[in-house]
């Protein structure tokens, strides 16, 4: 029986389309919330003496902040949900967070690239897959399933509750 | 989850189409109807197999069997059937043999409209 659930994102709209599912597969689960800061390159601003870093503490507040409106949504309908930003190499890092919580299952979308052979979906999306040793719980979105998600979410909305 | 959930599970199994090798000499068409209908019985029996230890543990159970390409045929039945989920098992192959061999999982779940469960066989 899985008990806890690693849901990993990567702050982009296509990555939480994920979450519907979570509401309807997780009754009894916890969840942890996930969100993998790759360190940026400085970036070289021409003119500037010295290249530009960005402050790993800021990105990690960023990140905070955009998890917390996630994990509210999840508590609301009655689930144990924790939060956890951590920085590196994001499929590693995944796989780490999922050892280092015992989950039982990792979640993620892979964003619906298509053709180039070998490389059918996200690359992180295909190393956990590859690397994990627990269960994968994958999905393949794209942009044109969040836009359908998001009309759908306002007629909702509109027609009251259901 | 399956129990927990009410749902009812498929269990789907795909034979891949047997082709003739080089330097298999000459064998009538009759020996590769056999061999399907050998594949066939046997895949059958194992998914029949699969479905009783389901149902034992409570969990509504359905067969079927395809014939093709594994990844395609999962996909369409995946459609067809109006899944909600597709479970399957991967390899976990490394370097050249993932290179070369691909896994199936992967292609469905490039292919599947709906989200897919991997898990790791041991």
């Amino acid at each position: 029986m899985y008990r806890r659930a690693i849901v990993a994102l990567d702050g982009s709209p296509v990555a939480e389309t994920i979450m519907p599912f979570i509401f309807d597969l997780a009754g009894p689960l916890e969840v942890t919330l996930v969100r993998v800061n790759v360190p940026v390159r400085p970036t070289i601003v021409e003119g500037a003496a010295q290249p530009m870093f960005e402050d790993p503490e800021v990105a990690r507040i960023d990140a905070e902040e955009y998890l917390a409106p996630l994990a509210a949504e999840l508590r609301r309908r009655g689930l144990r949900v924790k939060t956890q930003v951590r920085e590196g190499e994001a499929a590693a890092e995944i796989l780490k967070a999922a050892h280092e919580l015992n989950a039982d299952v990792i979640a993620m979308t892979t964003h619906g690239r298509r053709g180039f052979g070998r490389l059918l979906f996200g690359s992180v999306a295909e190393t956990v897959l590859r690397e994990s040793e627990l269960p994968v719980l994958l999905m393949r979105s794209t942009e044109a399933d969040v836009a359908r998600l998001a009309k759908a979410a306002t007629v909702t909305q509109e027609g009251g509750h259901r | 989850m399956a129990k927990a959930e009410r749902a009812e599970l498929l269990l789907v199994h795909v034979l891949m189409l047997q082709l003739a090798m080089a330097g298999d000499g000459y064998m009538s068409p009759k020996v590769y109807d056999d061999m399907e209908a050998a594949a066939s019985k046997y895949g059958q029996k194992r998914l029949n197999d699969l479905a009783v230890k389901a149902r034992k543990s409570g969990v509504r159970a359905k067969t079927l069997l395809l014939h093709g390409v594994a990844d395609q045929q999962i996909i369409r039945a995946a459609r067809s059937k109006k899944a909600d989920l597709v479970v399957i098992g991967t390899h976990g192959r490394t370097g050249l043999a993932r290179l070369f061999l691909g896994s199936v999982a992967s292609r469905v779940v490039a292919g599947s409209h709906c989200p897919v469960l991997t898990v790791r066989g041991k």
